[in-house]
């Protein structure tokens, strides 16, 4: 009897857990499933393809009402990767990203906008090279429930795919220009756990 | 070709006397247009380290067109000069100095000391000061480029290149002063730059530390060669060019063995 006491508990908790994450509740970027992926022109013969490997933060999300979502995203300049180390290593240089003196990227919202049944607009600041200027991701809420996998216990997870474009050169990353584009589309695919 | 055009109008339009000292100061303008061609003008505040170098550059212009006009007043100039490299390279530094990481911040601001001290050894020998610049700022150059850092190159090869122009005034017969005005117009945005590298890029530090002695050409040249060069106003600065040119040859070879892989990637 106790036991199935227990256990009706334990299911009340878990249901609960999942009726909660309707309203507005904390989650946190999952990096094994997480991609930072960014595109740009190079003289016009193609898009090199880059990515930063290393994505943290965090997000409150209230699905009911979306306005009161709030994201923070940290990206490490120094995990930018394009599958070359000589360009990695100039990109991650004064010329570009210069990580050591600014070993940072981040994203702060300051605005969250419904534009759809599962789209929406966070619009914030990005910093880049310690200029902090306004940015806009176009987001897809792409679903939202426990994970099937056991290993995971349940765990309720949230997906969404953002796409962005950001010009460099007001962040003052002014090398290379009319060679290497100056905007970059920037795509975000996100997976994050409820905390 | 704007120092060339620079330094001449102004050893002209000042005199033969004043524009004598005065002549440097074309080399800062110079550079200062090269800087906002090719970054325009920085925010204000600035706050990349590049940014800053906008600004300094400007600073280092004007207490040239200061030290022009007095010559005479070396004691009190050297101080300032070495306050205003060290302070530039501290604001350069500035994030690293917040990380609390201060090694890096202690060896630049000694090789910073070390060159200008090679530098105020030559004072009085200009083409000679201007051939130990023209090939700290080429040894400087190649160090960026294969860091890689291609805006530091930028502005190295831009001090080369003013620095070529002056010297078009004063080699092979010397007409121009070099001085402390031209210390701080050239040597201080060189610092400025190797700090930058130092601090913020993948330079090696060997290469770096290695090219602030070319500062002492000019010294070795008298010590070594003094005898054999001392007569001709014209052989002087090319020796000293040659022995400078030596040891960025080393520089750039330590800086070559040290760079990170070569798989060909051209920008």
């Amino acid at each position: 009897m106790s036991f199935l006491k227990n256990s009706l508990i334990a299911v009340a908790l878990v249901f609960g857990s999942a009726g909660t994450a309707l309203s507005a509740d904390t989650f946190k970027i999952d990096p094994a499933h997480t991609n930072t992926v960014f595109l740009v022109k190079h003289f016009g013969y193609s898009n090199v393809v880059g990515r930063f490997n290393d994505l943290s933060g965090s997000f409150v999300f209230d699905q009911e009402n979306v306005a009161n979502s709030t994201v923070e995203l940290v990206i490490k300049a120094s995990s930018v990767d394009t599958n070359h180390q000589k360009r990695d290593d100039h990109l991650r240089s004064p010329d570009f990203l210069n990580v050591e003196e600014f070993p940072e990227i981040t994203f702060k919202s300051t605005k969250v906008e419904k534009t759809g049944e599962n789209t929406g607009k966070i619009i914030g600041d990005l910093t880049i090279l310690g200029q902090t200027k306004p940015a806009t991701l176009d987001v897809t809420f792409n679903t939202m429930k426990p994970h099937p996998i056991p290993f995971y216990k349940g765990v309720i997870v949230a997906g969404f795919s953002a796409r962005a474009k950001v010009n460099r050169i007001d962040y003052g990353m002014t090398y290379g220009q009319g060679g290497i584009g100056d905007v970059l589309d920037l795509i975000i695919e996100v997976e994050a756990h409820q905390q | 070709m704007a120092a060339l055009i620079c330094v001449g109008a102004l050893y002209f339009v000042a005199g033969t006397t004043r524009g004598k000292t005065l002549a440097v100061f074309g080399i800062a303008i110079a550079l200062v247009a090269a800087y906002w061609i090719a970054f325009s003008v920085p925010p204000f505040p600035p706050r990349a380290a590049s940014q800053k170098l906008g600004y300094l550059i400007v600073l280092a212009g004007l207490l040239s067109l200061l030290f022009g006009f007095r010559p005479d007043l070396v004691r009190i100039w050297r101080p300032v000069i070495f306050a205003v490299v060290i302070g530039g390279l501290a604001w350069i530094a500035e994030s690293k100095l917040k990380q609390g990481s201060y090694t890096t911040f202690l060896l630049t601001a000694f090789g910073g000391s070390v060159a200008l001290l090679g530098l105020f050894l030559a004072r009085d020998k200009p083409a000679e000061s201007g051939a130990a610049v023209l090939a700290s700022a080429l040894a400087m150059a190649g160090i960026a480029i294969l860091a890689p850092s291609a805006s530091i190159a930028h502005m190295a090869l831009a001090v080369a290149a003013a620095t070529g122009g002056y010297m078009l005034w004063t080699w092979p017969k010397p007409r121009l002063q070099f001085g402390e005005a031209g210390v701080v117009a050239t040597a201080a945005p060189l610092i400025w730059l190797g700090g930058q590298s130092a601090l913020y890029s993948n330079a090696s530090g060997t290469a770096l530390a290695v090219a602030c002695l070319i500062a002492f050409a000019p010294f070795v040249r008298g010590l070594v060669l003094g005898r054999v060069a001392s007569r001709s106003d014209a052989l002087r600065p090319i020796i000293t060019g040659c022995i400078g040119g030596v040891i960025a040859a080393v520089a750039l070879a330590i800086a070559y063995l040290n760079q990170s892989g070569n798989s060909g990637y051209g920008g």
